[in-house]
């Protein structure tokens, strides 16, 4: 399948959205437009993309609150710190992989 | 540069300059109330203007342009306006990096089109902030090209200009930093295996947490200023959704893979400082929203670059789409920013300095002492613009200070000459007694103390 299916999906939504039109129908087509992109994607990218979208929303969901006794600020360092340590971790592990499956991006 | 593309930047600078120009040519004053901070610090002599601020630099390019004989608040929108057009430029830059230079130009565009809708740019506190984007923005380009030298002088440079986007740029610089260098490290194993490890622990707490019936990782949001899906549920949000296929647009790009994992990085750090609250505390989000908007404005810009090109491959026609869709979100855009100004424009409402307010400091200047001391409450900001346009000396004082309960005979004591309420937010009746009035017009009065 080439790029121009999701692409026209994706192209379509945008005046949906700005129409009087439930904003879930546009949202629903954005989403099958991502989908439908994620599936052409060298898996190498669509791993990283993942851990990315995955830990940023992992962290803008769980607010650690056993953190909550400390002062906000410290609460907020190591929050943010938290989640960083564990994206580094992941790209480290991705990058691991790709190194020893060699290079998709060329295939 | 072929003619289309030619015709196509052309149309671009002019959108670009008719949205961020709208503030100068329709703002008859700053918006907000921390404008007179600046100017009292312009005010100051040099190197005096340097000491004693967050953003040193920041007050140091307004004080470069104080000898000009203009008054300084159109100045200040004036260096707002400056701001919009030199971030414009750099978040062009950063998408001509990944898309070239229609990526650079469709970018530059949604940044012009978002000045007045969501963001307070506008608002003058902001102005500080809004200069310091330029510089946090190349900086983390840099750190992703691997220029780090070049990275750090910015980041140095930010700091000076608001030190949120040098400490911004310093954890997007350090983290860049690291995944490089935790991929090329020979202990990658045991740093891996640490990883793991950790992972283990957290999961054996969460797992006993749960257990003990101990909430560590959920709790409630506090609301916050600015909530997440109001991001998308405006006008603005469509370039919120076409970020995400600028997103895969620069995972399908040609750029070096550092290149990627840093712009992905600062995509979940503006994320990440932005709704800041759902980290479970809520530290200044809209002050973060500036870096949002950014990262949105980048990744719309070669988002739609992207889809479009999938679909025409004859750039004229690819323009044509994309000027379509701005056109689109123009007009919803100039509402949002017409009503902003009518309601900051408006007599009927109290945002910002009156024209009476202005008249009665305009008469202070023209008709007293230069050694005259003049106070009022501080409940009103506007009386903080009193020693910029009067240059006399000024005090601003609680509703609760003894003053307010002076007697005739105290009041001979006090060291001001003047008093000045603003009568749209004060009674004129303030004491049982009655003072001289030395100017008075609807929105103002000037009363002179015993002495």
């Amino acid at each position: 399948m080439n790029q121009k299916i999701p692409s026209y999906i994706a192209l379509i939504s945008l005046p949906l959205f700005l129409l009087p039109v439930p904003k879930a129908i546009s949202l629903g087509l954005f989403a099958v437009a991502l989908i439908l992109f994620a599936f052409q994607m060298p898996r190498r990218y669509l791993t990283l993309l993942g851990i990315f979208a995955l830990i940023t929303a992992a962290a803008l969901t769980f607010p650690l609150s056993f953190l909550s006794p400390l002062p906000p600020l410290i609460h907020f360092a190591l929050a943010l710190a938290t989640w960083s340590l564990l994206l580094l971790v992941a790209i480290l592990f991705w990058s691991k992989q790709y190194k020893r499956s060699g290079n998709e991006e060329k295939r | 540069m072929s003619r289309i593309s030619k015709i196509e930047i052309a149309i671009v600078v002019g959108i670009v300059l008719f949205m961020i120009l709208q503030y100068p040519l329709h703002a008859s004053f700053p918006v907000g109330g921390d404008t007179t901070r600046y100017l009292l610090r312009v005010l100051e002599s040099f190197p005096a203007i340097l000491t004693n601020s967050w953003y040193p630099a920041s007050i140091f390019l307004l004080w470069t342009t104080s000898w000009i004989p203009v008054g300084l608040e159109m100045q200040f929108i004036w260096w707002v306006t400056l701001g919009h057009i030199a971030t414009a430029a750099a978040v062009g830059f950063v998408a001509y990096r990944i898309g070239g230079l229609r990526a650079a130009a469709i970018s530059a565009l949604v940044w012009a089109l978002a000045t007045i809708d969501i963001t307070r740019h506008t608002e003058d506190a902001t102005l500080a902030q809004l200069l310091s984007l330029p510089a946090f923005i190349v900086a983390v380009e840099r750190a992703a090209s691997t220029k780090w030298k070049w990275s750090i002088v910015l980041t140095v440079v930010a700091y000076f200009l608001h030190p949120i986007s040098g400490l911004l740029a310093t954890i997007a610089i350090i983290l860049s930093f690291l995944s490089r260098a935790l991929r090329t490290l020979p202990f990658q194993k045991i740093l891996l295996s640490l990883g793991i490890a950790g992972a283990g622990v957290a999961v054996a707490i969460l797992v006993f947490s749960h257990f003990q019936s101990a909430n560590v990782l959920f709790r409630s949001f506090e609301e916050n200023s600015y909530p997440l899906t109001e991001s998308i549920y405006r006008p603005f949000g469509v370039f919120v959704l076409l970020s995400t296929f600028g997103v895969i647009a620069l995972a399908r790009s040609k750029q070096k893979t550092h290149f990627k994992i840093t712009l992905f990085i600062l995509a979940s750090l503006a994320l990440l400082t932005t709704f800041n609250d759902r980290l479970g505390v809520g530290i200044f989000p809209d002050r973060f929203l500036s870096y949002y908007i950014l990262t949105v404005s980048i990744f719309a810009g070669t988002g739609l670059l992207f889809l479009v090109s999938n679909i025409l491959k004859q750039p004229a026609l690819q323009g044509a789409v994309i000027l379509l869709l701005i056109f689109t979100v123009l007009p919803d855009q100039l509402r949002i920013a017409a009503s902003t100004f009518n309601f900051y424009e408006s007599p009927g409402k109290y945002a910002r300095l009156h024209r009476d307010e202005r008249a009665a400091i305009d008469w202070m200047k023209s008709n007293l002492s230069p050694t005259s001391y003049i106070v009022s409450s501080d409940v009103n900001r506007h009386s903080e613009w009193i020693p910029i346009f009067s240059d006399l000396k000024w005090e601003g004082i609680k509703p609760s200070d003894s003053f307010w309960k002076s007697s005739e005979d105290e009041l001979r004591e006090v060291e001001y000459t003047h008093l000045v309420l603003f009568r749209n937010r004060e009674s004129d009746n303030v004491f049982p007694f009655d003072l001289d009035v030395a100017y008075e017009n609807d929105g103002a009065v000037i009363l002179t103390l015993p002495k």
